[in-house]
């Protein structure tokens, strides 16, 4: 009778203790809001890092004369962020007005509205029902890709192909 | 001895019920997040087989500059993706698969190489659900450990994002994408 007590103790004991080693501390994954969130503020510092980055005298460069120069690619990112922005404060947005108010300008003027459009959007990135924004998210990969090849045309290496060039 | 053994069994199943609580839980709706992730991943590698299937064959081995990837490249390149985020969620070491322009030759195999890979990657996720792709799966190049639905989510913004270039091939060459001429 002995013996099986201590059996019984004996099993408890690694029934508690077991579980304790083999789960160690793992941060739980992130939520698909989390995700979303990660991946929106990763494009847009890409996004922004180019803007800063590009000669300004390339800016107007076109692979095509329909295309959009690399100046409205970027202008075009800013105004579907304020216009998200603006729709989600409650705002109606007049897009023919929209498209005038994000006219190519000048270097300095896009990459001070890109990086406004991104603050603006951001409570909207920081709402719990962010995960509307998946098809803007896919929008701006979709440009960002675009302005690689931008990049490349004009015999100039992307950021992020040297910083990956220098690693 | 009789005692003995009861003891030990009680004990036993004592401990798989503590086991078994642990466990996680049955997998999401069908409209959970591995839904969404799927919608995004069709919706880029829909517009890719588009342009594979639209682009003229004699032009599949231009590239804007001789240190970029082809147009034939760039879609054997997201052709090869997908078996490389499959052996990430499954934690395997990545075969090296040949999507070579050299292997595939013409214009109908760059083309069903897509689309085969497009639907292995549909399917993984398909057959993984929201519970399956809710596992710890790590990217090479990120220092955390994430989900496998982070892996996808990643997968489809890579696939994006070479859409994007393929947009430029268009332009640079006089063609407009098939999506602008909707």
């Amino acid at each position: 009778m002995r013996t099986a007590v201590r059996i019984v103790l004996l099993v408890m004991l690694i029934a508690v203790v077991l579980p304790a080693f083999a789960q160690q501390p793992q941060p739980p994954p992130p939520t698909p809001e989390e995700r979303l969130r990660r991946s929106w503020n990763d494009v847009m510092k890409k996004l922004v890092e180019m803007a800063e980055d590009f000669p300004e005298d390339k800016y107007t460069f076109k692979p095509h004369p329909e295309s959009r120069s690399f100046g409205e690619e970027l202008m075009h990112v800013a105004a579907v962020n304020t216009r998200i922005a603006r729709q989600a404060r409650g705002e109606t947005v007049d897009n023919a007005a929209l498209q005038k108010e994000f006219a190519y300008v000048s270097k300095a003027d896009t990459v001070a509205k890109l990086k406004k459009s991104v603050g603006e959007v951001q409570v909207v990135v920081d709402s719990p029902d962010c995960l509307r924004l998946i098809g803007a998210l896919e929008h701006a990969g979709e440009e960002y890709g675009k302005l690689t090849i931008h990049y490349r045309v004009n015999g100039l290496v992307p950021p992020r192909g040297r910083r990956q060039a220098e690693n | 001895m009789r005692k003995t053994l009861l003891a030990a069994l009680v004990a036993i199943v004592c401990v798989a019920g503590t086991s078994a609580r642990t466990k996680p839980g049955p997998a999401a709706s069908a409209n959970g997040p591995a839904e969404a992730t799927l919608r995004a991943w069709n919706e880029a590698y829909g517009s890719l087989i588009e342009m594979a299937e639209d682009f003229p064959e004699d032009k599949y081995d231009y590239k804007p500059t001789p240190d970029v990837r082809s147009f034939a490249e760039q879609l054997l390149h997201v052709a090869g993706s997908p078996y490389f985020f499959i052996a990430v969620c499954k934690g395997e070491r990545r075969g090296e698969e040949d999507f070579s322009r050299e292997k595939y030759k013409t214009k109908a195999e760059v083309v069903a190489a897509l689309k085969k890979a497009a639907q292995a990657g549909a399917d993984f996720m398909r057959e993984q659900g929201d519970a399956g792709l809710n596992k710890a799966a790590r990217l090479p190049w990120e220092s955390e450990t994430h989900n496998a639905l982070w892996v996808w989510n990643v997968g489809a913004r890579h696939a994006a994002e070479h859409y994007g270039q393929l947009v430029v091939y268009y332009r640079l060459n006089g063609i407009v994408p098939p999506a602008s001429r909707r």
